[in-house]
């Protein structure tokens, strides 16, 4: 079978293009961000950790050197076992502060740019015999389907291909901060090739050259060297350090920490790919056997590393093409991830810094990001490419990959360092770093430079580590972590630590609960803006600032000293994320100066505390979480609390504003608290500084005039002590208690009201009684008289007597009506139709001289109604119809007017009469209160009135001026359900009702 | 979304699934079954008993507590 190398490429071009074509489907949200976020895509892209290396070089390894090829996969499942306490706090950190890379975790922890620079130069180095094995995988595999040995071009045009892939991949947008779902999916995809690839080519090994599982078995009793040649090399070969090794780089690769962390989409798919993913390696791992064998029994010439492509190549089935895309698939997903995450890295960590120390970038910041982050791609490939073409390999490929794992490993007792010792400095994981990398490039890195004819003396330092047989792996690994660990843990306790750094160690051992310390010099987020674009430029400054507020809920107009602290650590967090830790750090530092050894404001310690234990209560234990609890308790008890709490600190800034405070005062907890008290709006300010400067503990009974009423307070106030917060001591707070008595006075003004009613009642009852008996004789003897007299004037004059008495008979009655009707309140009620009631009491009324004259309008509705009792509701309209008549002049209108909505019925009567003075408005109610001449009126009908409508629930109320006064009587509506009752009264007419008025005509 | 927390039992399980890991593939034990003629797929077993181990865990929700 003939397979020709433009076949091949444009294979490789087509795979390529319908990975971009998935990439593209997520990022346009044709895929749905469900399954993007699923945790199988999640584990799928973590199989980028399976290159080329394993899809070729694990039969090469399992031919050298048996089941030792196992030890790559088993140190990964043994990373993933410890995912909840070695992954899991490094993804909080990621995320938290938005780091992008390794350089970044290390150059936040330790706070120095040489350690960002360090580790990218490492890395950089570290992993380019990584990205060569990936192009001398492919190019080797492209010889083996083709037969044809020259190369040519076939590498470069390899290298350009994905260098352009990874450019569309992971470079495309303007805005390079966001996660690539693109680049998930895709790895994903690619994972899944590769999966259906080798467990098709393992089927095939198994059931297409040896015809089952049987028949391999017959095999391998045939050949039972080829068992022990797997198992002897567990127990002989470097099986524990490849095991080590292979720990390191499940987490420590830069491809591997960028799929794990930066790239997560889904944070809770970690503990899913605690099994699943091993699973996976697993499953991968599952034909590498049977391929070997398969390859050995068909008696390949060709290196082991191809007995993949090797076994399936004279088939017809196609299933070489399948193979090919696998191998293709390994190893582009590969070099596509490494050199965006080294690009990345050396953006952040070398060309930024250098550029921005320069001078600032220009308006545009994220295009020139962008098109770093391009260039740097191109240069990172272009320099696997360098490493393939000038170094002459020909230990396997999995030699090449085993050079970069070495490297990935010497950033362990950082990461260890980082998690778990906080004494670790800078200069201990420099030196450390420094001294690692050394040993590695010294036994690892010079004999392939040596073999590659670039350095000619022959210098051999595994002679001077290595003892006996031990493998070159042993000797490196051991060596160069040994030098590492050894510098690292010296020189980090004899040199001290930065302020800086002691911060970063508390922020990344998931203890560190220090308050944000200091005031930004800058009072806006304008002048936030103004200062950060001198360096990033306007549009970005404008961006990242409006982010920030946007993240923070915080308004443009912001000024209080802790929201503008937070906005400039939120600031510095989200510029982490596209420039680095360090290099944002620099920027903020730079341009949102804070002031020195400012006091940091109580109010904001503590509202940073509570924020901090809020976030941190379910990593607490023992004591700790009883303490928080018990926090949790006295915070709610103070907020809940149903008197008014403001807690003020030193500077009289607002530390607490309960619940309570907010209701009375109408001022949220939001603005107030962090703000001093000499900000509030009034009345509340002047209400409240007052206080506090003054020497009272105790004032009661202050009025405060609001918006919407008049409010009756008592205020307390005490000195407390203050908290230390941060080290940081303060003296000298108060609280403000503060009692609303305005609903309790109301309450004391209307049973007050009542009392006098109910005993003035009392002593109307009782005269009446009294006067009753000497005016009934009073009568009899007047009457008597007139009847027995002829004498005119004795006539008229026992017709004096007898009106006189008449009218005293009047007031007796008033007297009686008024105590009685405030002894029936309690009686049931019924359904009463009001214009019925209105109507009768016109009728009395009319009955007068002076009303005949006055022109009655009644707007009423035929049909509505109250619950009440028809004769007390015509005492009601009687009562304040006559005092109409008395203020209106002869032909003026009285109008009597019904409404009713959901709650109420509203009855108004209206006159255009003289008025009543405002001042009086009060005291109309009052009994015996009258502006009429003595004798003209009792001062009991507008009582008397009171008392009805209050006995019906309801509520009256009185509008006057010169032009005339209008009554407001509010009954509640009738509910549905009530029945019209069978004691329905009073028709109109009715003589009954008409005998049981009583007019208090003689009332104001 | 919900940061996975882990409770110091939590940690435990951990530590005993990694003990076991070692125990299993790190130790004198692994010499042992290297040596013991097993069959070829022996080493996958193993590995595939540790991963169940592990899932089971996970979906009884132990190690990770959200």
């Amino acid at each position: 079978m003939k397979i020709e190398l433009w076949q091949l490429f444009f294979t490789v071009v087509a795979y390529l293009g319908a990975l971009f074509l998935v990439a593209y489907a997520a990022e346009r949200g044709w895929i749905a961000r469900r399954l993007l976020e699923h945790p199988l895509v999640y584990v799928l892209s973590l199989g980028v950790y399976a290159t080329s290396w394993t899809y070729y070089g694990s039969v090469g390894l399992a031919a050298k050197s048996g089941y030792t090829f196992l030890t790559i996969y088993l140190g990964v499942t043994l990373t993933f076992i410890m995912a909840p306490i070695l992954l899991n706090p490094i993804l909080r950190l990621v995320r938290e502060y938005q780091l992008t890379s390794l350089a970044d975790l290390f150059a936040f922890r330790f706070r120095s740019p040489v350690t960002g620079f360090l580790v990218t130069m490492f890395m950089l180095i570290g992993i380019l015999p990584y990205i060569s094995l990936q192009i001398q995988a492919v190019v080797e595999s492209i010889k083996v389907l083709t037969g044809d040995m020259r190369t040519g071009i076939l590498a470069p045009a390899y290298c350009v291909t994905l260098t352009i892939f990874a450019i569309l991949f992971g470079a495309r947008h303007i805005t390079p901060r966001e996660k690539h779902e693109g680049l998930v999916a895709a790895i994903a995809f690619e994972s899944a090739v590769k999966l259906v690839a080798l467990l098709a080519v393992g089927a095939f090994a198994v059931f297409g050259i040896f015809g089952g599982l049987g028949e391999m078995q017959h095999w391998l009793q045939a050949n039972p060297e080829a068992l022990d040649k797997l198992y002897r090399p567990v127990a002989t070969g470097p099986w524990l350090t490849l095991l080590l090794l292979a720990f390191c780089a499940a987490f420590l690769l830069p491809r591997q920490f960028h799929m794990i962390f930066v790239e997560n989409l889904n944070s809770g798919a970690l503990r899913h790919a605690a099994w699943m993913f091993p699973l996976f390696l697993l499953l991968l791992n599952l034909p590498i056997v049977p391929v070997l064998w398969a390859g050995r029994s068909l008696q390949l010439e060709m290196s082991p590393d191809f007995y993949v492509l090797g076994i399936t190549l004279n088939e017809e089935n196609g299933l070489w093409l399948l193979t090919f895309i696998g191998g293709v698939s390994a190893s582009s997903a590969m070099m596509i991830v490494t050199s965006l995450a080294l690009a990345s890295m050396a953006l952040n960590h070398i060309i930024l810094p250098m550029r921005f120390i320069g001078g600032s970038v220009g308006n545009d910041l994220y295009r020139w990001i962008l098109w770093g982050k391009r260039a740097l791609i191109a240069v990172i490939v272009a320099g696997g490419y360098g490493f393939f073409h000038v170094i002459d390999n020909n230990e396997g490929l999995v030699h090449l990959g085993l050079i970069s794992f070495v490297a990935a490993a010497q950033l362990l007792p950082g990461v260890l360092a980082l998690l778990f010792w906080r004494r670790a400095n800078s200069n201990g994981f420099i030196a450390g770093l420094l001294g690692g990398a050394l040993v590695w490039f010294g036994v690892l890195i010079m004999p392939l430079l040596v073999n590659s004819d670039i350095l000619t003396r022959d210098v051999d330092l595994t002679a001077l580590f290595r003892q006996g047989d031990s493998s070159i792996w042993t000797v490196a690994t051991f060596w160069s972590l040994a030098a590492n660990t050894f510098l690292l843990v010296m020189v980090s306790l004899v040199t001290r630590s930065s302020d800086e750094e002691r911060e970063a160690a508390e922020a990344c051992s998931e203890r560190g609960l220090t308050p944000l310390r200091g005031q930004v010099t800058d009072g806006s987020p304008k002048q936030f803006e103004k200062q950060l674009s001198r360096i990033i430029g306007p549009a970005a400054a404008e961006h990242e600032v409006g982010r920030a507020l946007e993240e923070l809920q915080l308004e443009r107009g912001e000024q209080r000293p802790a929201e503008l602290r937070l906005l400039r650590d939120r600031i510095e967090r989200n510029l982490s994320g596209m420039l680095g830790p360090v290099l944002a750090r620099m920027i903020v530092d730079n341009r949102l100066q804070l002031r020195e050894r400012t006091h940091t404001a109580l109010a904001d310690s503590i509202r940073f505390m509570e924020e901090r234990l809020k976030d941190s209560h379910s990593r607490m234990r023992g004591v700790v979480v009883e303490l928080d609890n018990l926090r949790r308790y006295h915070r709610e008890v103070l907020y809940e609390l149903p008197l008014g709490v403001c807690a003020l600190g030193p500077n009289d800034e607002i530390i607490i504003w309960n619940l309570a405070m907010q209701v009375i005062s109408g001022i949220d907890e939001r603005s107030a608290v962090g703000k001093s008290v000499s900000s509030l709006p009034e009345p509340w300010r002047g209400f409240l500084v007052d206080f506090l400067q003054s020497p009272d503990t105790h004032r009661y009974k202050q009025t405060l005039e609001t918006d919407e009423l008049q409010r009756s307070i008592n205020l307390h106030k005490a000195e407390i002590g203050m908290p230390e917060i941060g080290q940081q001591a303060e003296t000298g707070g108060q609280v403000i208690i503060v009692e609303d008595r305005s609903e309790l006075e109301t309450l004391e003004t209307s049973l007050a009201h009542s009392e006098r009613l109910a005993s003035i009642g009392r002593i109307a009852a009782g005269v009446a009684h009294e006067i009753g008996n000497p005016l009934t004789g009073i009568t009899s003897i007047a009457q008597n008289l007139r009847h027995e007299t002829d004498s005119d004037g004795v006539r008229q004059n026992a017709d004096d007597v007898l009106k006189q008495t008449d009218r005293i008979n009047d007031i007796v009655r008033t007297l009686l009506t008024f105590s009685h009707a405030e002894r029936i309140g309690s009686e049931p009620r019924n359904e009463t139709i009001l214009r019925h009631s209105i109507d009768e009491a016109v009728q009395l009324v009319s009955l007068s001289d002076a009303a005949k004259q006055i022109e009655w309008r009644v707007e009423c509705d035929v049909e509505l109604a109250v619950e009440g009792d028809h004769q007390r509701l015509v005492q009601v309209f009687v009562n304040l119809l006559n005092n109409a008549c008395d203020a209106s002049q002869p032909g003026d209108p009285i109008s009597v007017v019904c409404s009713r909505d959901m709650l109420h019925v509203t009855i108004r009567v209206i006159d255009k009469g003289c008025g009543i003075p405002e001042t009086l408005h009060e005291r109309i109610f009052e009994p015996f209160f009258t502006t009429k001449s003595v004798g003209s009126g009792t001062g009991l009908g507008l009582p008397l009135v009171h008392g009805i409508v209050h006995d019906h629930n309801g509520d009256i109320t009185v509008k006057s001026s010169s032009r005339g006064t209008e009554f407001v009587i509010r009954l509640p509506a009738p509910s549905p359900q009530s029945a019209r009752s069978s004691a329905f009264n009073s028709p109109a007419g009715d003589p009954k009702s008409a005998r049981h008025t009583t007019s208090a005509r003689d009332g104001v | 979304m919900r940061e996975d927390r882990t409770s110091g039992r939590g940690r435990d399980i951990v530590v005993i699934l990694t003990l076991l890991g070692l125990a299993l593939f790190a130790s004198p034990f692994t010499d042992w079954w290297a040596r013991a003629s097993f069959p070829w797929y022996f080493p996958f077993v193993l590995w595939g008993l540790l991963i169940a181990l592990v899932a089971v865990t996970q979906i009884l929700g132990h190690g990770f507590e959200d």
